[in-house]
């Protein structure tokens, strides 16, 4: 753990540099349809590395990513339809709201905070649980979200949903979030601060009686993880360019879960792997399924994979490492140097 | 050693169900003694720490330290006005280091927040680097200092009791509570720990409050007793006293009966 501590900086930047040169080339080079699966991938890998905080780095088990999603993709739709647009589509909005017409990044960053913030409400009462009940508890959370989006069709417009909306995600904005995300969560474990948390999910007496602020630490972990996941919610609608209540449903979670469970838990190299490997694989497998007319396959798969690794692998992939791969990427070079 | 007194117990009471783990227990710890505290098994001793540390609520009575109330503080108080405590089955965080084990401790004292943590603030680096060195200090001065970097859960058993006495100075104590230490222990290591702890206190000045077992290792080190049984107060004093104590022969060895018939 203390090697990548010292590393990790020119690392990330040499990674970051090389990831843009891709992006750069997939976004000139690749069609439309190619483009929104990578930026599927992207999303994953911010989903993935925001949900290991709570359910890796504290050992929270929170299946409340999807709620927190919903929360900001309509903040972050609802701030950037155009006022003429909001007329049509949502007569009954509040004046204050249907005269805003924002930016993408600030929406995108207000539909964060404001999940942020629903985190931090709910979190005082749910946080008090542990283990199952937690994750009962933040599985409740989506449905509760759900039923709110359907309800209060002023602003939601119900189960219509919001369509339409304008397609302002692009690669490069899914990259930087990405990159965040990876450089936020990974600064945070390789701290005091992230020390603590690990110290919790160790051992939550003995970290308390060594001053550690449990709660506190929770409730942080769960607001950092619930605001990453509202931006991706942000990213997601003004991809598909739609928004309704069931965009984002337990399925998700699941799939989410998945991800850092098999990652290994607090592994941040596991998850970014993991999100990439199995988003890839669920589009190859997409026409094997239809061809054979095997719908679901690849989710028996999935959930097949996971059993052999939680039977043979309990702890994930990694664990709580983070396997050097820059490093491993780079080794070939500074041999050849060498010779 | 007659200092004024850093913790103050009065009429301590505990009630678990129907059981009382302790009933009306007072006693003083004075300013950088060493103290031991002695009982049969189920006396109540670990209870006492639990509650003292906060990790227990009180039934009823008061805890004073260091002139203020603490009964009903969470152990994250406690630990902030000054206690400290390791724990008889040994609570470590498993998955991390040694090293990483000692510096959670210090993050109450030393540590950053949330923001310098994440935006890399130059007191953000510096806290870490200071963590890191007095942390690499209090592993030297329990003869760890090679095995920082292993898993902790790797170690020795005796390892890794020292490492829970590290991590317990790393708070910077000024009360240090040790909850049996040597369980567990075969008499070398058990003689060799009471020498730790000995060394420590005489170095550190740090007051000591000592759950034990191991009479012979109590009865050593320790400048003052005192002793609980079946949750209440049974005597306190020097060990020579404690030792000849009728009252504590009894509670140790049983009663013998009128008739001349050993009970247990």
């Amino acid at each position: 753990m203390s090697a990548p501590r010292n590393t990790f900086l020119p690392r990330f930047a040499i990674a970051a540099l090389v990831g843009a040169a891709l992006v750069a080339l997939a976004d000139a080079n690749l069609n439309p349809y190619l483009l929104s699966i990578i930026q599927f991938i992207g999303l994953n890998i911010i989903l993935a590395v925001s949900l290991n905080v709570t359910n890796g780095f504290i050992g929270l088990f929170s299946l409340g990513h999807p709620a927190f999603m919903t929360v900001g993709g309509y903040v972050a739709a609802i701030l950037v339809i155009p006022p003429e647009r909001k007329a049509a589509l949502l007569p009954d909005l509040p004046a204050f709201l249907a005269a805003q017409e924002w930016s993408f990044l600030p929406a995108l960053i207000a539909g964060g905070s404001v999940a942020a913030l629903v985190a931090l409400i709910v979190g005082f009462p749910v946080l008090r649980l542990r283990g199952h009940y937690l994750a009962v508890a933040t599985l409740g959370l989506i449905f509760i979200v759900q039923s709110f989006a359907v309800n209060l069709r002023g602003v939601t417009r119900g189960a219509l949903g919001l369509s339409g909306l304008p397609e302002l995600t692009n690669l490069w904005w899914v990259y930087l979030f990405c990159l965040v995300t990876i450089y936020v969560c990974w600064q945070l474990k390789h701290s005091s601060l992230g020390r603590t948390m690990l110290a919790i999910r160790e051992n939550e007496l003995a970290a308390s009686c060594l001053g550690v602020k449990v709660a506190r630490m929770r409730i942080l972990s769960f607001v950092l993880g619930a605001f990453l996941a509202g931006i991706a919610g942000g990213l997601w609608v003004h991809l598909v360019t739609l928004i309704s209540p069931s965009s984002f449903s337990f399925i998700l979670a699941f799939e989410i879960v998945v991800m850092v469970v098999l990652g290994g838990t607090g592994s941040i190299t596991g998850a970014v792997l993991v999100a990439v490997v199995l988003s890839v694989l669920t589009q190859l497998l997409r026409p094997v399924e239809e061809a054979a007319n095997l719908f679901g396959a690849s989710q028996m798969i999935v959930a097949f994979v996971v059993l052999v690794v939680l039977i043979t692998r309990p702890k994930g992939l990694f664990g709580t490492a983070e396997p050097d791969l820059v490093g491993w990427l780079l080794r070939p070079f500074r041999k050849s140097k060498a010779a | 050693m007659g200092g004024t007194a850093i913790l103050t117990v009065s009429d301590l009471s505990k009630r678990f169900g129907g059981v009382r783990a302790l009933d009306g227990v007072s006693f003083e710890i004075r300013e950088g003694e060493l103290a031991g505290l002695i009982g049969p098994n189920g006396s109540g001793k670990t209870t006492a720490f639990n509650l003292i540390t906060g990790v227990f609520k009180p039934t009823a009575g008061t805890i004073t330290f260091r002139g203020t109330r603490v009964d009903g503080n969470p152990p994250d108080r406690n630990a902030a006005l000054g206690m400290s405590r390791t724990f008889q089955n040994i609570r470590l965080f498993r998955d991390l280091p040694v090293i990483d084990n000692v510096m959670v401790g210090l993050h109450m004292r030393h540590g950053t927040g949330f923001w310098p943590t994440v935006l890399r603030l130059p007191v953000a680096r510096r806290s870490e680097a200071e963590i890191r060195r007095r942390a690499l200090e209090k592993l030297e001065m329990l003869g760890l200092a090679a095995r920082a970097e292993q898993i902790v859960g790797s170690l020795p058993y005796g390892d890794q009791r020292k490492v829970e006495f590290a991590r317990a100075l790393a708070t910077e104590p000024s009360l240090l509570l040790l909850d049996e230490p040597t369980a567990g222990m075969n008499p070398q290591e058990t003689a060799d720990l009471g020498r730790t702890i000995q060394r420590l206190h005489r170095e550190l000045k740090i007051t000591t409050l000592l759950v034990e077992h191991d009479m012979k290792m109590v009865m050593g080190i320790c400048e003052r007793l005192i002793v609980v049984n079946q949750g209440r107060m049974l005597a306190s004093g020097a060990p020579a006293e404690i030792k000849a104590d009728p009252s504590v022969i009894e509670a140790y060895l049983g009663r013998r009966r009128k008739d001349g018939h050993a009970a247990a």
